[in-house]
């Protein structure tokens, strides 16, 4: 048995989501709901407990074979296991007269355990076997309407790109196991303290991206995120908020081996910024709200990896806590969209954007971040690069924008909204419990300065976008967009061609001439 | 004059052919407004078993139930002989009884006439590519869907051209579509299309080998196939014939349609003989439709046989004298809407406080409104979607000085929540903003797990305070004195209330509660356009308390005594609720509270069992609580039952239906016909509420039949398209239009039966039928079968036949 509390106590969180989903594949709904209410509030409580423990004393972490436990697992099992709850408790009110119940609660259980268990992982095989029981496990919810063509289509496409990055993982331990000698994480940190990186490792970090990039559906490879709108809303909230951005935690749980992978970390950081980039303009050309949200997870998922291969581990894992819980609550709440639509139409048209307002605005909003940076960091250094700053005030530019109403009252406002988003921001990254920052050279010089060129292209974008007669703007690059620009058609014509899934009919029949069909009744009053 | 060249006759019945089938698509109303509509509205001009064969053969729909539920109500009686002998006896004894019963054991083989892309998929199946059909629905949909978004997308399309002309660009630059379905040349042969809709109907017609005679089914097929954006096209053309003018996106729909037919054709030149083949096919639509409907007669005469069931037993409950008449002077009058939950609650009033008397009437209120909420653009209709707004309501508040200031204050808000939004909306912006505020949401994620017990909400109030909002009155605007008093006068005569009027007179409008719910509005009142009638119930009461409104109808005959208090209401419809908008002075209020209090609790109990409630129904205050929290689950995807299981509407005094349980199943609306000396109160209730009654009958009806093409799925799967226009089932295909499956089903049973409306109207025979002499539609409806009406004089039922009147047998 381990000593450490929290330990313990994590690892009984684990095991409950375990029996928990053997259990409820037994039973009937009712019983698989309560068992699923019991085991996701006792996970909770205990995975709070053992994170409230390692913060008290930090040194009540502890190991056992293959897993351990830190702050920075903690705070994942902490995240999931609160989804859960609320994932739970939403699905059994939301899913009330659906079929096959019992098989969706073991599969919820199932996908938390697996996560559960990746949150400890501190050795290769763990962390390959729980990853890959984590999307076995999803599988089964993503196909739990296994008669729509079009949900087989998309998990069949997720299916592949998982067992791909299962291969391209695999290959990475086994590369750095052989180099170090050992399996463990720990091992593997030591001996690049020792020794740096030698090609073997080199190759490994850059396959470990590649597995990354696989699941975490970054472009080219992210057409099944976008298409998986086809299992229950509680699915997406799970996979969006509590799957698809373990590529992220993975990344900081082997920030050493990426640290000493300059190539690797490139094409992280090539990736992540073109799928940032890409997938944010695609996202606001969807015109339904669920894809939306889709690609939007897209594009923020490609801004996180960015802050890994950029070595800001500890905005990375804010980022990580921050997006799941805001995208766990917009596709919760998706059926509010058309509320939304109400509310905004109330609202008074705003003035089409002036040149120098859109000009002007990044301008005004960088001395508020460096500024409040130097009044709360005092004499210590900045909170993050200077390049950090200038993407964070062509963020909050937008802000400063006229949106109806009086114009001093909307800057005056605005910028106290960037203010107050700038403090709070910086308020998480004085924690503590957060992982320590990579050395910053990364953002320095050239690769900083190109950083904020792209993502002021991005900002021209919007900015296009606000300005008078803005439709008949960039109509070329709005068709791309639309399209998705074109990635996810190669591989799914590929995946029919190499890999074709078994899609269940979905048009009734139709009755060529002289030819006879078996007459299909299939949903009506019976 | 100089001679026009005649058109060439081809292009007459092109002509022709395109507005027989653009005009068979019935509308459907945006999400924010979502009323219910008969998706066989355009159709009723032909027999009901005709329209559900040419449905049947080209579109894949039903339009009755299955065999198979017919089977199940005759097994258990549901059922009898005797309604399956008086079904047969209609139908002119064309079937035997056992050639009924035997049909029972299997569904007919009514196959859908295929398209050129059907033809294909069945043809040639390329394991490595989808079937055509979904792969064009999606492509068509999602052009539709970035064509008519005005709501969500931040990036939308150049507006220019039109539909087709968007759809033809979309496709000319799409690069992706040609490795999608494996056929390259798609996107050159789209460049090659011609540029607008008329040029591309008459190019395609002539590619593809169909004689003219077929083109107007084949269009009608084409139309069906993308049924949810066309309905969306004709809900388009349907607000432009009411504002007086026409819209042609129906058309253009069918030729984005037709072009992918003819690029199939086109690209798959070389394999002329699948094109052939197909078209042959079509050369024996006639005969096939012709067979669809011998092969329904079989399931009308069950289906009549189902309803014969259901009006024998009302007919006779309905012909049984009234005992116990309405209270001789009534300390309260309160006027519901005609909606069948009013039904329930109405007769839970009644029967705990004696000196009540309640009233059926559309939930409109008669008034014929638009609403703008102040300081803002958002203008909504208040009323039916048969008609157009014909006035103006807007709030303002004790002195212009403070509409005024209220309404910048207002702006001010709203423009500071739209500022706000600019976090969440831009990409960049949204990347921080997960950073800083993100860990907030923790706190919004609890409310999902422990729905609180708020009380209505909805967009009215935003960016008001509950003192501002308490601060506003409704203004009625453009009608002068003598409107006024014009309007108030139709109203009353209309509610046959124009004497004997009680002390207080509630309006009472209804709305339901529910959150996170797309779709709330087809919840609410659906004579007040999918809104609550708080606003036109609101400004009746301010109408009718207005004293120069009071002189004015004394003058007309109309006296309201100066102790009389018109207040407004609004019934919840989820927890059934009454809460007033103005008080009433004790002791009356009291008294009233008392009764709505334990009204609630009757109504509660008595819909408890259909809510999976039933363990709180000897819990009052649990069960009430429960319902309040089940008002703010966003998980909830059955907040109540809405108009399920409607199936008649009663017009006639409350004597006639006062002593009966008519268990929410019946719309009730009074009418005196002695008061009606002009019988143009009769004329307007079977023009307007009728007709809103059977729309609302027929699309529970049509979403219970065929889920899939006249429902709109899954709400677990519910996708939101557009911000208001409709919803995809998952992640594309077509829109879905009508009622999501959790509105019908319960999980485990169908919750509306599925009964063509029984019209039961106390009047004079004679007059009835001059009001069907008189109007087209109310004739169509009768002599085709897609409404049943009967008469109603003293103890004798007659049921309506274009022969004349038919006794009931009591």
């Amino acid at each position: 048995m381990p000593d450490s509390p929290s330990l313990l106590l994590a690892l009984a969180a684990a095991l409950a989501f375990g029996l928990g989903a053997w259990r409820a594949r037994r039973s009937a709904p009712d019983g698989a709901w309560r068992c699923a209410r019991v085991v996701t509030r006792f996970a909770f409580v205990a995975s709070a407990g053992a994170l409230v423990l390692v913060i008290m004393a930090p040194a009540s972490g502890g190991q056992w074979p293959g897993v351990d436990y830190d702050a920075l697992g903690g705070l994942l099992l902490v995240l999931v296991s609160g989804l859960g709850v609320v994932v739970t408790d939403y699905s059994r009110r939301y899913l009330e007269g659906e079929p096959r119940q019992s098989r969706y609660v073991a599969g919820l259980l199932a996908v938390l355990a697996s996560v559960a268990v990746m949150s400890l992982a501190s050795h290769w095989v763990t962390l390959i076997a729980a990853w890959a029981a984590t999307s076995l496990a999803l599988h089964g919810l993503l196909v739990f309407y296994p008669e729509r063509p079009f949900a087989v289509l998309a998990a069949h496409k997720k299916f592949i790109a998982s067992r791909l990055a299962d291969v391209a993982l695999v290959a990475a331990a086994g590369l750095a196991w052989g180099e170090v000698g050992s399996g463990s994480f720990q091992a593997l940190a030591a001996h690049l303290d020792a020794h740096g990186a030698s090609a073997g490792l080199q190759v490994s970090a850059a396959l470990l991206v590649v597995a990354v990039i696989l699941k975490t559906a970054q472009l080219p490879v992210h057409g099944w995120l976008i298409q998986v709108m086809e299992a229950p809303t509680p699915v997406s909230a799970l996979l969006h908020a509590g799957v698809i951005n373990l590529g992220g935690f993975v990344l900081i749980r082997l920030a050493p081996l990426l640290e000493a992978a300059p190539a690797a970390r490139g094409l992280l950081a090539v990736v992540g910024v073109a799928t940032a980039l890409l997938a944010g303009w695609v996202m606001l050309t969807r015109i339904s709200i669920k894809v939306r949200l889709a690609w939007s997870t897209c594009a923020q998922m490609g801004f996180m990896l960015l802050e890994c291969a950029a070595g800001l581990y500890e905005l990375a894992l804010l980022h990580l806590i921050g997006h799941s819980l805001y995208k766990a609550n917009a596709f919760l709440a998706a059926g509010d969209a058309v509320l939304q639509a109400r509310l905004a139409r109330m609202r008074p048209a705003a003035h089409a954007l002036e040149m120098h307002r859109a000009l002007l605005a990044p301008v005004a909003a960088l001395p508020i971040v460096v500024g409040l940076q130097w009044v709360i960091g005092g004499a210590y250094d900045a909170a993050w690069p200077l390049a950090w700053s200038g993407l964070v005030a062509l963020a909050w530019a937008p802000l400063l924008w006229p949106a109806g109403g009086s114009a001093f009252r909307g800057a005056w406002t605005g910028a106290m909204a960037i203010t107050g988003l700038t403090g709070l921001a910086l308020t998480w990254h004085a924690l503590p419990i957060l992982p320590a920052a990579a050395p910053a050279d990364f953002l320095d010089g050239a690769f900083g300065a190109l950083l904020v060129v792209v993502f002021a292209a991005g900002y021209g974008v919007v900015v296009a976008l606000n300005r008078p007669d803005a439709s008949r703007r960039l109509p070329g690059l709005y068709r791309m967009a639309y399209a998705g620009f074109y990635l996810d058609e190669a591989f799914t014509r590929l995946t029919m061609a190499v890999w074709p899934p078994r899609l269940p009919r979905s048009a009734r029949p139709v009755l060529p001439a002289g030819q006879a069909a078996e007459p299909v009744m299939e949903g009506s009053p019976s | 004059m100089s001679a026009v060249p005649a058109p060439p006759p081809e292009s007459v019945s092109l002509e022709a052919a395109v507005a027989a089938s653009t005009g068979r698509i019935a509308p459907t109303w945006p999400l924010d407004r979502a009323i219910a509509v008969s998706p066989w509205w355009e159709r009723i001009d032909q027999p009901i078993e005709t329209a559900a064969a040419r449905l049947a053969v080209l579109g894949g729909m039903r339009s009755a139930p299955s065999r198979a539920y017919f089977r199940e109500a005759w097994s258990r009686g549901r059922i009898g002989a005797d309604d399956l002998a008086v079904a047969r006896q209609e139908a002119g004894e064309s079937l035997t009884e056992h050639e009924c019963l035997a049909g029972l054991d299997r569904e007919p083989l009514t196959a859908r006439l295929p398209l050129l892309c059907d033809w294909l998929d069945a043809d040639d199946r390329d394991a490595a590519r989808l079937p055509w059909r979904d792969a064009i629905t999606h492509q068509v949909s999602q052009a539709c869907a970035a064509w008519f978004d005005h709501d969500l997308a931040d990036w939308r399309p150049a507006g220019e051209g039109g539909l087709y002309a968007h759809w033809r660009e979309s496709l000319a630059h799409d690069h992706g579509i040609g490795v999608l379905t494996g056929v390259q040349s798609i996107r050159r042969a789209a460049s090659a299309l011609p540029g607008d809709a008329r040029g591309l109907l008459e190019r395609a017609s002539r590619r593809l080998p169909l004689s003219p005679r077929q083109w107007s089914d084949y269009f009608e097929a084409l139309l069906l196939s993308v049924n949810g954006w066309a309905s969306w096209c004709a809900y388009l053309r349907w607000q432009a014939r009411l504002a007086g003018g026409d819209d042609g996106h129906l058309e253009e729909l069918l030729a984005v349609r037709l072009a992918w037919e003819h690029l199939l054709a086109e690209t798959r030149a070389a394999d002329g003989a699948a094109v052939d083949g197909w078209s042959r096919a079509w050369s024996s639509s006639e005969e096939r439709i012709g067979a669809a409907v011998a092969a329904g007669r079989t399931d009308w005469t069950w289906q009549r046989a189902l309803e014969h069931g259901f009006q024998a037993e009302l007919a006779r409950a309905l012909a049984s004298p009234a005992t116990g008449g309405a209270p001789a002077s009534p300390r309260v009058q309160a006027a519901f809407c005609i909606d069948v939950r009013s039904e329930v609650v109405r007769r839970a009033l009644e029967s705990v406080d004696e000196g009540i008397q309640t009233i059926g009437f559309a939930g409109f209120f008669g008034l014929p409104i638009a609403y703008t909420p102040l300081g803002t653009e958002a203008r909504r209709p208040q009323l039916p979607g048969l008609l157009a707004p014909a006035m103006e309501v807007t709030e303002a508040a004790a002195s212009p000085a403070e509409t005024n200031a209220l309404a910048a204050s207002r702006r001010a808000r709203l423009a500071d929540a739209a500022r706000w939004g600019a976090t969440a909306r831009w990409p960049s912006a949204a990347f921080h903003f997960v950073e800083a505020a993100g860990v907030g949401y923790a706190a919004k994620l609890w409310r999902w797990v422990t729905p609180g017990r708020k009380a209505r909400g909805g967009p009215e109030g935003a960016g008001l305070d509950d003192r501002q909002r308490g601060s506003l009155h409704l203004h009625l605007q453009g009608l002068n004195a003598a409107g006024r008093v014009e309007l108030a006068e139709s109203v009353l005569r209309a509610m046959s209330l124009v004497e004997d009027f009680a002390p207080v007179v509630l309006l009472v409008g209804h709305g339901s509660q529910s959150v996170n719910n797309p779709h709330a509005a087809g919840l609410d009142c659906g004579a007040c356009c999918g809104q609550t009638g708080e606003v036109n119930a609101r400004t009746l009461a301010g109408l009718l308390n207005d004293p120069d409104v009071r002189a004015g109808l004394a003058d007309k005959g109309i006296t309201i005594g100066a102790a009389t208090r018109f207040v407004a209401a609004l019934h919840n419809t989820t927890t059934d609720e009454i809460a007033l908008f103005d008080p009433v002075p004790d002791p009356e209020g009291s008294r009233l509270q008392d009764a709505l209090r334990r009204a609630g609790d009757l109504a509660r109990v008595e819909r408890a069992d259909d809510l999976g409630l039933g363990r709180l129904r000897g819990n009052p205050a649990a069960l009430l609580e429960a319902l309040q929290r089940r008002g703010n689950d966003g998980a909830q995807t059955r907040p109540e039952w809405g108009l399920a299981n409607n199936a008649a509407f009663v017009i006639a005094p409350r004597t006639r239906t006062r002593h009966l349980d008519l268990k929410g199943r019946v719309f009730l609306h009074d009418y005196e016909a002695g008061k009606d000396t002009d019988g143009s109160v009769l004329e307007l209730l079977m023009t307007a509420p009728m007709l809103v009654t059977h729309w609302i009958n027929a699309q529970y009806n049509a979403s219970t039949v065929d889920p899939e093409h006249f429902g709109s799925g899954n709400k677990v799967l519910h996708n939101v398209v557009g911000g208001v226009i409709g919803v995809f089932e998952g992640n594309g295909g077509d829109l879905r239009v009508g009622l999501p499956r959790q509105s019908v089903h319960d999980g485990r049973r169908w919750m509306h039966e599925p009964l063509r409306l029984s019209v039961y109207i106390e009047a004079p025979g004679d007059r009835i039928e001059a009001v069907i002499a008189r109007h087209e539609v109310v004739r169509n409806l009768l002599h085709n079968g897609w409404l049943h009406l009967f008469c109603l004089e003293d103890e004798a039922v007659s049921r309506y036949t274009p022969g004349g009147w038919k006794p009931i047998p009591a």
